[in-house]
């Protein structure tokens, strides 16, 4: 059970706290009611909290450990349950969720423990973080199940969900271990000829250097009695001590490991959040700015119980790529972006008000649209004007009006130079 | 101390939009159509700059130069330029009172809010020289002794371009003093009709009052500075004038008085479009206007017949408008 039992609870949490959100409870029966509800999972997945609480395949493994892994994952469940259903939440959720699992995926590695639920754990993961994006998204009006990037949206998601599925199948099949015992022979074999290479390289380099002239040693009455460096130990190092150098070192490495898995999906989704804006118009958080947020708000949380005052400066909060002109600027490069598809390009030399005429041209019942489309941009792009929530909503509509037009538009040359 | 700087409020520049209005409507009591004309006249105004109003004999000239100065509440002179004319024809001249026993200053025509300088290239080159001063520092020196002009202060000067005989052409550095060149051009289809009404029964000029005072106008002066001006416009600007000066057609570029020329009319034309803000619009359609005649031509360029308003229109459609391009945004201008 172990893993599918923690994702177990995590659901669990977020089904119970959905339903607690519905009936307004105020924080502190909130948190009492939820640690009586994590106690009684663990109660009876385990048969008694000092007994086999969350047993893990290991019987060796620490269960403390599980038992936080357990608290984490139901807390995170209930955390979950109070976040706005919205795309660009989920998105930035889907990062966080994902970094969670290769945490977990790593620390199954390192310590041996051979779950059999993490692949399972993560088929379900993808699938429900696949599909609950794509509803949320549905649900926005905005989506791609409604517009003209049907085809595209569906086949990512397919791609996506046969992708992992084939992979888990490919794994289990073919890795078994005498084919992994013929590929650690290989790498072996590989790196015991990478040795004598450079075995002979050396020995190459050695034998160009002239052997040293032989001195003559005086004699045992010159010299003092000489002392061996095991009699007498330069440093001496308690064990103690040799022990907490190793759990630093062991921190080091893990938070080394963390940072890496860390920078590698915020690069994944970067390079993702991309190609999803070209597809449509939307923007979602980078997951250093969301896991931060998500742990200074816990700490945060924490101080204020202990009546303690927050040590750093409070910083606004600023989502990237969604504040208020940048978000008028970035529907304004979208609609270059589909202006130049249709065969409309603004020229280099073009106003936003000189290109405006091409694009009336080019779709003349959008005109409405792209005027006030225009007329927004240039006042973000040029002026101290911030667009109010009306006026990005506003805005968002336009688009999305236009978008609706942009189904058959009328092909025009583009203008000459 | 310096003043902080505090873009002005839209309700500043709305009073601008309405002063430039009234203006407008005024003049057009006298000048059929011409508002582009009329618009950059009211530019200088705004941006403490001079117009030379450039054209054939006959479209107005000094009609337009009349009814903008009787339009606006200040004091008005007019320096008929001939051959003989003198620098203290100008300026003015120290003369002795015999009734004070005392050299006592008698002031030029130049000492008024609004100097129309008509036909200024009738002037030798040492009276036109007389104008650079006042011009630029709006100041001028006599005998060692410098007044400070009154303010505002705007200099409308005409001149007809065809005309070669007994004429003096103005030195590059007077014309670079000139914010803008306007050319009034030929009336349109129907405009020429409207005219020959209006002046009919008698001149509506002599009906023409004043519709802003010259406080106001320093008010609106000051509200135009306060326009803003986006970075990547400034770099837009510079690149514009900085293309002048390498053009291989171009012997002598603009300097940076034109910048700064073409960045204060930018501000002004957006104030009386009733915004608060600069639009690459505003610095394009001044562009022309404010350029072409700041720089020369090398010689083969003028022998094949091109001229400055063609490289300016060049520059500017090689010049990158700072604006967002599809896929990515532009906020630089090489």
């Amino acid at each position: 059970m172990s893993l599918l039992g923690m994702g177990a609870g995590y659901l669990l949490a977020f089904a119970f706290n959905k339903l607690f959100k519905r009936l307004r409870w105020k924080p502190r029966p909130l948190l009492i009611v939820n640690i009586l509800l994590w106690a009684t999972l663990a109660f009876a997945q385990g048969g008694g909290l000092g007994l086999r609480v969350w047993e893990w395949p290991t019987p060796a493994f620490i269960r403390p450990e599980c038992l936080i892994a357990g608290g984490l994952l139901w807390g995170l469940g209930w955390r979950f349950a109070y976040t706005p259903m919205r795309f660009t939440t989920l998105i930035g959720e889907f990062q966080f969720g994902l970094v969670i699992l290769l945490v977990a995926s790593f620390l199954d590695a390192q310590w041996a423990a051979k779950s059999t639920a993490l692949v399972p754990a993560t088929l379900i993961f993808f699938a429900s973080a696949l599909s609950g994006i794509s509803i949320s998204h549905a649900r926005e009006r905005n989506s791609w199940l409604s517009g003209l990037s049907l085809g595209r949206w569906i086949g990512f998601l397919g791609c996506c969900v046969g992708m992992i599925l084939l992979t888990g199948l490919l794994i289990g099949v073919a890795v078994n271990p005498a084919l992994l015992r013929i590929l650690l022979s290989l790498l072996a074999k590989g790196g015991q000829l990478l040795l004598w290479i450079l075995k002979e390289i050396f020995e190459f380099l050695n034998s160009l250097i002239p052997p040293p002239k032989p001195v003559e040693l005086p004699g045992p009455s010159g010299m003092g009695q000489i002392r061996g460096p095991s009699e007498a130990p330069i440093l001496f190092m308690p064990d103690w001590l040799r022990r907490i150098f190793r759990i630093i070192w062991g921190v080091g490495g893990l938070i080394l490991v963390l940072i890496a898995l860390w920078q590698l999906s915020s690069q994944v989704f970067h390079w993702l959040r991309k190609k999803l804006g070209r597809a449509g118009d939307e923007e979602v958080e980078f997951l250093t700015g969301a896991f931060r947020e998500d742990l200074s708000n816990w700490l945060k949380r924490i101080f204020r119980a202990l009546r303690v005052r927050w040590p750093f400066k409070e910083k606004r909060r600023v989502v990237p790529g969604l504040v208020g002109a940048e978000a008028v600027r970035r529907i304004y490069r979208h609609l270059l972006t589909w202006a130049a598809e249709s065969g409309c390009i603004r020229q280099a030399w073009q106003t936003p008000h000189e290109f405006l005429q091409n694009l009336n041209d080019l779709l003349p019942e959008g005109r409405f649209e792209f005027t006030f489309i225009t007329q927004l941009y240039v006042q973000a792009r040029y002026s101290l004007f911030i667009p109010g929530e009306d006026g990005l909503r506003q805005l968002q509509q336009s688009w999305e009006r236009i978008r609706k037009m942009r189904s058959s538009p009328k092909r025009k040359e583009p203008p000459s130079e | 101390m310096q003043q902080p700087f505090v873009e002005s409020t839209p309700g500043e520049v709305r009073r601008i939009k309405e002063a430039a209005e009234r203006v407008f409507h005024n003049v057009n009591q006298v000048i059929v159509g011409k508002r582009e004309s009329i618009e950059l006249v009211l530019i200088a105004l705004l941006c403490e700059g001079h117009v030379l109003i450039e054209d054939v004999p006959g479209v107005g000239k000094t009609l337009l130069a009349k009814a903008m100065a009787k339009s606006l509440g200040c004091s008005f002179k007019r320096i008929q330029c001939t051959p003989d004319l003198l620098p203290s024809d100008v300026t003015g001249i120290h003369y002795f009172n015999q009734r004070t026993s005392a050299f006592e200053f008698r002031p030029g025509p130049i000492l008024a809010n609004i100097v129309l300088v008509d036909e200024i290239n009738r002037a030798m080159p040492r009276t036109q020289s007389s104008l650079l001063e006042c011009m630029q520092e709006q100041q001028i020196t006599v005998d060692l002794e410098t007044v400070s002009l009154p303010r505002p202060f705007m200099i409308l000067a005409t001149q007809n371009p065809v005309e070669l005989e007994g004429t003096f052409p103005l030195p590059e550095a007077q014309l670079d003093r000139f914010l803008l060149r306007v050319r009034l051009g030929y009336p349109e289809v129907g405009e020429e009709e409207i005219i020959l009404s209006r002046f009919q029964g008698s001149n509506p000029l002599d009906e023409l009052s004043s519709v802003l005072k010259a406080e106001e106008i320093l008010e609106l002066q000051w509200n135009c500075r306060r326009v803003y001006v986006e970075q990547s416009l400034r770099q837009y600007i510079s690149a514009l004038t900085r293309a002048t000066r390498s053009h291989e057609r171009i012997q002598l570029g603009a300097s940076p008085r034109a910048s700064l020329g073409l960045h204060m009319a930018s501000q002004a034309r957006a104030a009386i479009h009733g915004r608060n803000f600069v639009l690459p619009d505003d610095i394009k359609s001044l562009a022309v206007s404010l350029l072409a005649h700041r720089f020369l031509l090398k010689t083969d360029a003028r022998m094949k017949g091109q001229t400055p308003e063609d490289i300016v229109e060049e520059i500017l459609s090689l010049i990158p408008v700072p604006a967002e391009e599809a896929g990515r945004s532009s906020d630089s201008t090489s």
